[in-house]
């Protein structure tokens, strides 16, 4: 059944049909509808999960950890400080191989002080073990927060997953979305597997000090993990597609669009992914050959799908978050994929902080794409939208 | 597609506005996208939200800059700011207003909050004309029907408190006019 | 020691939460673990969300078992004091054992917010200049189910708090005194002897509070009077750590002593 809400509320659903245990939050903008949602279905006696109103985001991960480790499966969700300040369970999760799922509502990191959408704050984990999909509308957050319990408790997975999602554009916008029932869900996703429980039944320990050779070993367990999730997520993806919904084709890790024929094709990750198609349709009517590639999933890093996608093109990567002094993440790894086998390869940030970047906008980056590549094959920049490149701003260094 | 931005000041519900236009237009079969733009939610600001509506899914996420339609839910926006900046030439204007206002678009006016008053549409001293203005819209642009608007009311807000809406947007769908431009 | 008595006092259907500490390395090395218990071994600052997690799982699924975080000092008055606050204030369902050696004893004794003061330290090699940060005062104000203080010097007191705190629901704070012969410098074969001797000289109260009550336990029923005390030096002088306090400092340390027992008497 179809129904109006935003992503976060499409969150929260996936969060109840998923019959998590133990919820475990602490608020910020613009995650915080995910758990008043979940607060108010709790109320009204919706909810079987239990929810633990902490007193910060790393007791949030803390919280989550700790339920799963009992036992029930767990969800957290954060955003910018929060992910930051909860980032050392970030790892500890990870590290304990334990199955748990969190929401990223993306946004922009202080300091200054932002609210709104910028996917730094997500990208910043890409090395913490973690599988990290992002979505493109509150369809794939709903259909992607259930997929990512399965995902993380598969044996061959047995890792934390992250779903992200843009701030504001895709957290607060109202869609319709497809919201399956109960037994559907219960048809595709089984009752929790994890690697160990913590009970006094079976007194295991965990997390306590490892000899370096011991410890090598099982972060290299966690590589190995990550490598062998592909085939995990399209598995996933098939049987989420056959059961539950298709409408959205999960059965590869990236997703493709007008690729096959391109000589330009632009990647992209996330909501302004849809605005992107609508540039990329309406270059194509003047005559233009160029596609679309949106990276779903930044770990793991689908190098067979990316390198198939792109090879021969000449490649722009737009990337709305930072590395600061390096470009966007998504241009550092799409250049260590395809080296050698693109035609041009550039790298823009755009979008940073709440800046909007529209369908405009876009096609006239991609024109500047398409006559300047011809005499500049890589290029690594940041690109203004007029907003931007009407401000004048001193910076700490023109203060001097 | 049809691109509706709502204008208003912060706490006169104009979120819900476009919430339940994009709700409406589900039960029509039609596919939308409302969202809000965030950052001045303070109480009094001004603030807009924004609603597409469509056959089709809908792609597009970036704020609406060239809307098809703008649904002024404060009178005092028009004299302080431009709520009809980027309005498409064929554009149409709604207008909570108790007089006819000339504008060099399409223009339906209605005196929204002599209606919320009437029906005693009151919070916190402020009369609540959010839901009363979508029945001057739907009169406008008749893109949804009246009846699914009021399965969207239906659906967001308590009994008592959905029907006076629903009876004051049906008293403000029947009394919104369109000016009969005389300035050419 | 800490730890054998607590296996002793707390039977069956424990899960331990051990946070960065001694403790962890007491555990031993690898896989296997030296406890009879599950352990989860933790990041410092979220032993108590950890075990409120693991609380409401056992909950969820009809499992009766007694979650209880081990905690330092440093761990407790320091890095992790903002979520033990925060489980304290949620009245979540754990033992909360702070096992207190006044220092960072794990990374080579540094001053903790435990420390008393004029201790030397790694990083107070002067001595420190500051209080101990009174926690069972603090924890009673969070008015939980239980607080109480034990000392390893007088294992049955220790043990009976354990076991009376395995019997009350909701948060339940101990804190146990717990002297550490490295770090405070004497010969490791009196540490149950200082143990005593802390409570003899009435440094370290043992009280309890239980249902918005206080109260004192015996072996600290004569520091109520302060002409019955030990003297404070009976505890300094064996210790390398207060090794040439002055007599001020002396003094300093022994008004600290007596505003913990006049607070005691005004909470009585």
């Amino acid at each position: 059944m179809k129904k109006v809400m935003s992503g976060n509320e499409a969150v929260a659903s996936a969060v109840k049909l998923a019959r998590v245990g133990v919820v475990s939050v602490y608020p910020i903008t613009p995650q915080t509808t995910i758990i008043e949602k979940l607060s108010e279905m709790k109320a009204q006696g919706e909810l079987s999960a239990d929810i633990i109103r902490v007193e910060s985001e790393h007791s949030a991960m803390a919280g989550a950890f700790g339920a799963a480790a009992a036992g029930v499966r767990a969800f957290t969700a954060t955003a910018s400080q929060g992910l930051l300040y909860m980032h050392e369970m970030v790892w500890w999760v990870a590290g304990s191989r334990m199955p748990l799922v969190m929401v990223v509502a993306t946004r922009a990191v202080g300091a200054p002080w932002n609210i709104w959408n910028e996917n730094t704050d997500f990208t910043q984990l890409r090395d913490a073990g973690w599988i990290m999909g992002f979505a493109m509308n509150p369809q794939e957050a709903l259909d992607m927060t259930l997929q990512s319990f399965r995902i993380s408790e598969d044996s061959r997975v047995f890792l934390p997953m992250m779903v992200g999602m843009d701030g504001f554009i895709l957290s607060h916008t109202k869609v319709p979305v497809n919201v399956p029932d109960e037994s559907t869900v219960d048809s595709f996703l089984p009752l929790r597997n994890q690697p160990y429980v913590i009970d006094p039944e079976d007194p295991v320990g965990m997390g306590n000090m490892f000899q370096p050779q011991d410890y090598m070993r099982l972060r290299h367990s966690i590589e190995l993990a990550i490598k062998s999730s592909h085939d995990v997520i399209r598995e996933v993806g098939r049987d989420y597609n056959s059961k539950v919904y298709h409408e959205i084709d999960y059965s590869t890790l990236n997703v493709p669009y007008k690729v096959d024929d391109a000589e330009y094709v632009v990647v992209s990750m996330g909501a302004w992914s849809g605005d992107l198609m609508e540039a990329v349709d309406s270059l194509r009517e003047k005559g233009l050959n160029v596609g679309m590639l949106r990276i779903r999933y930044l770990r793991p890093w689908a190098e067979d799908e990316i390198r198939k996608a792109l090879r021969g093109r000449k490649v722009l990567v737009l990337d709305r978050a930072t590395s600061l002094g390096r470009g966007g993440p998504l241009h550092l790894e799409i250049a260590s994929t395809v080296r050698g086998d693109v035609e041009a390869l550039w790298g823009t940030v755009t979008g940073i902080g709440g800046v909007s970047v529209g369908k405009g906008e876009l096609e006239g980056l991609i024109m500047e794409f398409v006559e300047g590549s011809k005499s500049e094959p890589e290029r690594r920049f940041w690109y203004y939208p007029e907003r931007v490149r009407r401000v004048e701003l001193r910076t700490p260094r023109e203060v001097e | 597609m049809l691109e509706v931005r709502f204008h208003g000041r912060g706490g006169q519900g104009v979120v819900t506005m476009a919430n339940l236009l994009g709700e409406a237009a589900a039960y029509d079969d039609l596919y939308s996208a409302a969202f809000p733009i965030y950052g001045a939610e303070r109480r009094g600001a001004e603030i807009e939200s924004y609603c597409r509506i469509s056959p089709h899914p809908i792609r597009v996420t970036s704020p609406i800059t060239e809307p098809d339609v703008v649904v002024v839910i404060d009178p005092t926006l028009m004299s302080v700011n431009n709520p009809t900046v980027g309005l498409k030439k064929n554009g149409i204007v709604v207008l909570n207003s108790p007089h006819p206002v000339e504008l060099s678009w399409r223009t339906f006016v209605v005196d929204a909050t002599t209606v919320a008053s009437e029906h005693g549409l009151i919070r916190s001293g402020w009369p609540m004309v959010n839901v009363v203005m979508l029945g001057a819209l739907v009169k406008a642009i008749g893109t949804v029907r009246l009846e699914s608007l009021e399965a969207a009311v239906r659906e967001e807000f308590p009994e008592k408190i959905a029907e006076t809406n629903v009876k004051a947007m049906r008293v403000a769908y029947d009394r919104t006019k369109e000016v009969v431009r005389v300035a050419a | 020691m800490a730890m054998r008595q607590l296996g002793m006092a707390l039977g069956k259907d424990v899960a331990m939460v051990v946070v960065a500490g001694c403790s962890s390395v007491i555990q031993g090395m690898g896989p296997k673990d030296s406890y009879n218990y599950p352990v989860v071994n933790t990041a410092f600052a979220s032993g108590p969300p950890v075990a409120a997690g693991m609380a409401r799982a056992y909950k969820a699924r009809n499992r009766d078992v007694t979650v209880v975080v081990w905690a330092g000092d440093g761990g407790t008055a320091d890095i992790g004091f903002g979520s033990m606050s925060g489980a304290a204030e949620r009245n979540e369902d754990m033992i909360y054992l702070c096992v207190d050696n006044e220092a960072y004893m794990n990374s080579g004794g540094q001053r903790s917010g435990s420390t008393p003061v004029s201790a030397r330290t790694s990083t107070t090699p002067e001595g420190k200049r500051e209080n101990k940060k009174a926690l069972p005062f603090i924890m009673i104000a969070h008015n939980v189910p239980y607080v109480a203080t034990a000392s390893v010097g007088y294992p049955m007191d220790y043990v009976d708090k354990l076991k009376k705190a395995k019997e009350i629901k909701g948060f339940r704070y101990l804190q146990v005194l717990t002297p550490d012969p490295y770090g405070w410098l004497f010969d490791p074969s009196k540490t149950a002897e200082v143990a005593k001797i802390a409570v003899q000289t009435c440094y370290w109260p043992l009280i309890e509070f239980q249902e918005g009550k206080l109260t004192v336990s015996n072996e600290s029923l004569h520091c109520l009077k302060g002409n019955t005390r030990r003297p404070l030096t009976d505890f300094t002088s064996i210790q390398g750590r207060f090794k040439g306090i002055t007599e001020e400092n002396l003094k300093s340390l022994q008004t600290y002593i007596d505003s913990l027992w006049d607070r005691i008497r005004s909470m009585m």
